[in-house]
């Protein structure tokens, strides 16, 4: 989002002579991404009150890989939705890149780069298949993706034979669990990541036509973008990340077992959701699915430090998500416009 | 002039849109037994007034009176139950539905006939009024003239006093004119009335008795038809005054201007062999009557509509074979559906304007935002858009100034050949001046403009030539002093040219091959097919697949998912989805294993019947309150429900314990004669609600909402009601389900039922039913969740290992969900819904 404030800065727009930044802050606090904002800092300023400890260094540094990773799926989701689907295969995708990049090397670190190569191509075939039976063969986006899903699951059967106690080599262990400058790995690809998504997405020419295309495939089309063209590569990058998603994951958790990618479908969405993007297609921020997937990540890291079974941290979840996305729905412009004019 | 048979009558009808007085104190009686047609430009106010007449529209003063009694509060219902009967241009027919069954859910409720003889009644009604349609047909495949006769029919059933057909002949050929004037000729024998609008002189001529012209929402006369000439009534039409203020034309004793489109046996889908060219700095217009083919022409250049033919832009062959083809060949469309096709509306207006020229303002793959914001200002400034800032969303700004946008991004692309589809629709009068100013412009930087509008007068203030269409063909051409509204209007009205080709299908074995492939008994069959195939081929690899024990306790599994599948169809047929079945259908197990527990007894029992019951309805209705009340769209609302769901699940039973007594178990489980009872359950209830979903009242409703809940709110469903019926629905079915999973598991185990999520709806989808709601079979639905089960049953039999349990459902949804929607020919990809929807 970061890069918004610097063109806007560049430029001295003749009609406009508020001060920029300004200007662009102004704009910011209208846009549905900014919500996820406040709402997550006041989260954090609040944890300490509700559980102690959890805005200790060690509890933020044991929460952030999780936070990182699930950011980086949600990323991906958060394309395919900017696209008009809804993405089912996340789960398939995480668990088929963590098994092959603990499986496949075997334990030796010479052989991480190609496991991890592979990895992504895997992930890149299973998201050319969702790809091609939606663009060519009509089938809607939930269903392409659940069926993909099944596929990934039975590759992951298949190539573990149902059995997963190959740990992950332990360049890769190493790496999931370093850290720069005091910052982990893990959290520092995932920012890398998506700023680089976030610049393509806003800044780039490609980027432009991807969001029209999601907008309104119609005058998409009628505007000379190839959409069903725009639609295919979104879900191989998607795919990219779920792969990157899922490397780390079998790096942090060393023995990721059969299916690590289970528990990403749904907070994958709900990260979507919560970050102000529309279910709808079009415009949407993936900076702020990450600030989303971190406030989900710290919710959950606070419900447990306050001694909550994790079945109340689903019931603040799914409230949030319903209350959240509710709030959203009200017409408060036409409500306020009620009351000037009462 | 007024009689006592008057069947239609309005009196001083008044009606202002802002700024426009789109009726002047019109009064228009229609009278019993006659055929009154109603002629009138484009925006002369017919559509207006009759939609006063049929109470779509309220006037601002003015009375209606139909059949003698006056419309005190005016709405489409009540002047329906006082018999006036609409068949507009633009079908407003169900497509998932029959004939039959939209013809039935036309007329109102108390008047309709069971839907167990409706093919019957309508097979007759068809016969009756000589319209050959088979009743028993999916509307979705009738072509563009049977849908209009499938209209007419729809009206004609009502047996109105009064009919109104809106341009009837547009999509007929010559042979169905003849056959629709007999018809109309037997409806005003039996003593009702025709208002028949059209644009088509001739036709006008021969079909009415009486017509009455407007013009500019003035009532210019009433005539006998047999007294007046045609040319009598074009004076009539035309010659209103011109108000607006048109740039200057190219000069006429200009030299000849180089040719920069040139277009030569140019044909397509509604246009055959047109050609004509169109010099540096000239504009030339494209008229005709709505519907003629001229505005095909125009997207057709403009690569959005197939062609084969010739087009040359400076010389130069041109590919129009898609959007981006023609404007890499300097041709660029001005699409006339504003919000549709032509505007992002979400996106800002600077997103908006520089759309098409990126490249200008990026170095190399970066949009340079200053640069961009400089350029967009510039065209912001230049063409007048009254916009906040460039980062408005378009769709914030008001009609005219959208317009100027979509004009900003065509211009900043500086076309050779600007294709501008209705530029000034829905535009004020200040913004059309501004936009003639813009258009002139263009011509006149060296390019050249070409223009489809369905205002006479605007083509004759604006263009140096004027090409009329009618039926798919260029008829006259019109240039210099000739560029006249008089001279465009009589062109397209007087012309008498024909549609070319039949419209009407041959029914041929092969297309009947094709509607049952596109039916909803297809994937049932196929389903069928492949179970048994997998039964045998597993049966012969290891007999033990056959065994009673093996079948019936594939028989039990199945029933669970079945039940599920079949809520999750209910959902579906209403363009939903519920995500939240499979942990409801875990939190059902888990709640009875509190009552159900070792050593309970019977009050236990219905206590926690109760409570399991309550908790499904509580569940259904804060789904479908979710989605009907807060908006949420299905996924969403789901979504949340399953999350906490789940989180209940948890509370009560953090892990699995709570055993389920015996008995309960055995209740569940007994059998009948080898097969269990709960699985006979299922088979019955699938036929019940199959026959329920084609024949009922219920079913047509949940049907035609799922088809299209606008159309189907127009006919009278009461459309917020049946959604969160199907969810409560749902969730009740679920609960059945979550009794079968119980006796399965016997155990309260939190985390039991989530893959009934997404596997019920694989079975629902390989049984046939839409996801965009409308279409479906719960017998087909069975057969999926049969079929699922029978290969995870199998799977072991045949010696595979745990990933073909995957595989194979993967492989067959994809391959399911593939072929049917080829066989139903749904639009691939670009059009594709977003899933949330």
């Amino acid at each position: 989002m970061s890069e918004h404030a610097v063109s806007a800065g560049a430029d001295q727009g003749p009609a406009m002579p508020t001060i920029a930044p300004l200007r662009w802050l102004r704009a910011f606090v209208r846009t549905p991404y900014f919500a996820i904002w406040p709402a997550t800092a006041l989260l954090f300023a609040v944890s300490p009150l509700l559980a102690s400890g959890s805005l200790d260094g060690s509890a933020l540094l044991g929460m952030l890989p999780f936070a990182a990773i699930l950011a980086l799926a949600a990323a991906g989701q958060t394309l395919i939705v900017q696209q008009g689907g809804l993405d089912l295969s996340v789960p398939g995708m995480i668990s088929l890149a963590a098994v092959i990049v603990s499986k496949y090397p075997d334990g030796a670190n010479g052989r991480l780069l190609p496991a991890i190569l592979i990895a992504f191509a895997a992930c890149a075939v299973a998201a050319l298949i969702s790809g091609i039976a939606i663009t060519r063969f009509g089938i809607t986006p939930l269903i392409a993706t659940l069926g993909v899903n099944a596929l990934l699951t039975g590759a992951v059967l298949q190539y573990t034979s149902g059995s997963a106690s190959n740990p992950a080599p332990p360049a890769l262990v190493d790496f999931a669990s370093g850290k720069v400058a005091g910052i982990p790995n893990t959290v520092v690809i995932a920012i890398v990541l998506i700023a680089l998504a976030t610049f393509v997405v806003r800044r780039t020419i490609l980027g432009r036509r991807f969001v029209a295309a999601g907008a309104s495939p119609r005058a998409a089309v009628a505007a000379g973008i190839r959409v069903r063209e725009h639609q295919l590569g979104t879900y191989v990058v998607a795919a990219l990340l779920y792969a990157a998603a899922g490397v780390l994951l079998a790096g942090f958790l060393q023995t990721p077992g059969l299916q690590p990618g289970q528990q990403y479908l749904l907070p994958s969405i709900a990260a979507v959701v919560l970050g102000g993007t529309a279910l709808t297609g079009g415009s949407g921020s993936v900076a702020a699915t990450a600030v989303g997937a971190l406030f989900l990540t710290q919710l959950n890291q606070v419900v447990l430090g306050m001694g909550a079974a994790s079945s109340v941290q689903l019931l603040i979840q799914g409230a949030i998500i319903a209350l959240g996305m509710g709030l959203r729905n009200v017409p408060w412009a036409r409500l306020r416009r009620a009351r000037v004019a009462n | 002039m007024s009689t006592p048979r008057a069947v239609l009558r309005l009196t001083d009808v008044e009606k202002t849109y802002p700024g426009v007085r789109a009726l002047k104190r019109v009064s228009f009686e229609v009278l019993a037994g006659e055929v009154h047609a109603l002629v009138g430009e484009n925006g002369a106010g017919k559509s207006t007034l009759m939609a006063v007449a049929a109470g779509a529209t309220v006037p601002d003063s003015g009375t209606v009176e139909i059949a003698g009694t006056t419309m005190d509060s005016p709405t489409p219902s009540a002047a329906a139950a006082l018999g006036l009967a609409v068949v507009y241009q633009h079908t407003s027919v169900l497509d998932d539905l029959t004939v039959a069954e939209n013809m039935v859910f036309s007329l109102p409720p108390e008047k309709r006939p069971s839907l167990g003889s409706a093919r019957a009644w309508a097979a007759e009604q068809l016969r009756a009024i000589d319209i050959q349609l088979d009743p028993a047909r999916r509307v979705g495949e009738l072509g563009v003239a049977e849908r209009h006769l499938l209209e007419i029919a729809k009206a004609v059933v009502r047996d109105p006093k009064v009919l109104v057909l809106d341009e009837p002949t547009e999509s007929l050929t010559a042979a169905e004119t003849e056959v629709l004037f007999a018809r109309i000729q037997k409806i005003v024998a039996t003593g009702a009335a025709v208002v028949y609008i059209s644009h088509r002189l001739p036709e006008v001529k021969r079909i009415a008795t009486r017509l009455s012209v407007l013009r500019d929402g003035e009532m210019r006369g009433t005539f006998d038809a047999a007294e007046v000439s045609e040319e009598q009534i074009l004076q009539l039409i035309v010659g209103r005054s011109i108000e607006r203020a048109f740039p200057d034309k190219r000069p006429l004793d200009a030299p000849p201007a180089e040719p920069l489109l040139t277009v030569e046996s140019f044909s397509g889908g509604r246009f055959h062999d047109v050609g004509f060219s169109v010099g540096e700095g000239e504009i030339v217009g494209l008229a005709g009557v709505e519907g003629n083919g001229q505005r095909d022409a125009l997207r057709a250049l403009a690569g959005i509509e197939s062609s084969r033919g010739d087009v040359r832009v400076r010389g130069a062959a041109a590919s129009v074979r898609d959007p981006r083809a023609a404007q890499s060949s300097g041709i660029v469309y001005l699409p006339g559906d504003r919000h549709e096709e032509g505007l992002f509306l979400d996106l800002s207006v600077r997103e908006n304007t520089s759309l098409l020229s990126l490249g200008r303002v990026a170095s190399g793959p970066v949009v340079r935002s200053a640069r961009e914001r400089a350029t967009v200002a510039h065209q912001i400034a230049d063409l007048q858009i009254k916009t906040p800032s460039e980062d408005t969303p378009v769709g914030s700004l008001s009609g005219g100034n959208q317009q100027k946008v979509l004009f900003a991004r065509s211009t900043l692309k500086q076309p050779t050949v600007l294709l501008a589809d209705e530029p000034t629709r829905g535009v004020d009068a200040g913004a059309r001046v501004e936009i003639y100013r813009v258009m002139r412009g263009v011509a006149a930087e060296g390019s050249c403009v070409v223009v489809v509008s369905s205002d006479a007068l605007e083509l004759q203030g604006l263009c140096d030539r004027v090409h009329v269409f009618s039926r798919g063909q260029i008829v006259r051409t019109l240039e210099g002093d000739d560029v006249t509204e008089e001279n465009i209007t009589g062109a397209a009205l007087t012309a008498t040219s024909e549609h070319r080709g039949s419209l009407a299908q041959q029914a041929s074995r092969w297309l009947k091959a094709r509607r049952f492939a596109a039916g909803d008994r297809a994937p049932a069959l196929v389903l069928a097919l492949l179970f048994i195939l997998l039964a045998i081929y597993t049966t012969g690899r290891n007999e033990f697949f056959f065994s009673e024990r093996s079948v019936s306790s594939m028989l039990l599994l199945t029933s669970a998912l079945a039940f599920i599948a079949f809520g999750q169809l209910l959902v579906l047929l209403t363009a939903g989805i519920d995500l939240s079945v499979g942990p409801l259908a875990g939190l059902t197990v888990v709640v009875l294993s509190f009552f159900f527990g070792l050593g309970s007894s019977g009050a236990d029992w219905t206590l926690g019947i109760v409570v399991v019951i309550a908790v499904a309805v509580a569940v259904g209705l804060a789904n479908g309150l979710l989605v009907r009340v807060v908006k949420l769209s299905p996924v969403l609302a789901t979504l949340a429900t399953y999350i906490v769901l789940q989180g209940v699940s948890l509370l009560l039973r953090p892990q699995p314990e709570g055993s389920l007594s015996a008995d309960w178990t055995r209740f569940l489980t007994q059998r009948v004669g080898g097969v269990p009872l709960a699985f006979v359950v299922v088979v019955v209830l699938a036929l019940v609600l199959e026959l329920a979903l084609g024949r009922s009242r219920w079913g047509l409703l949940l049907r035609a909402v799922g088809s299209d809940e606008e159309r189907a709110r127009r006919m009278g469903a009461r459309v917020g009601l049946t959604v969160v019926a199907a969810y409560v629905g749902c969730a009740l079915l679920t609960l059945l389900g979550g009794l079968m999973l119980s006796a399965q598991i016997g155990i309260g185990d939190p985390s039991a039922g989530i893959n009934y999520t997404l596997t019920s709806i694989t079975a629902v989808v390989l049984g046939g039913a839409s996801i965009f709601g409308g279409r479906g079979s719960f017998v087909g639905a069975l057969l999926g969740a049969l079929l699922l089960q029978e290969i995870a049953t199998a799977t072991p039999f045949l010696g595979l290992d745990q990933s073909w349990q995957f595989f194979l459902p993967g492989i067959l949804i994809l391959f399911a969900a593939g072929a049917y929607s080829r066989a139903r020919g749904v639009k691939t990809s670009a059009l594709a819904q977003p899933a949330g929807q």
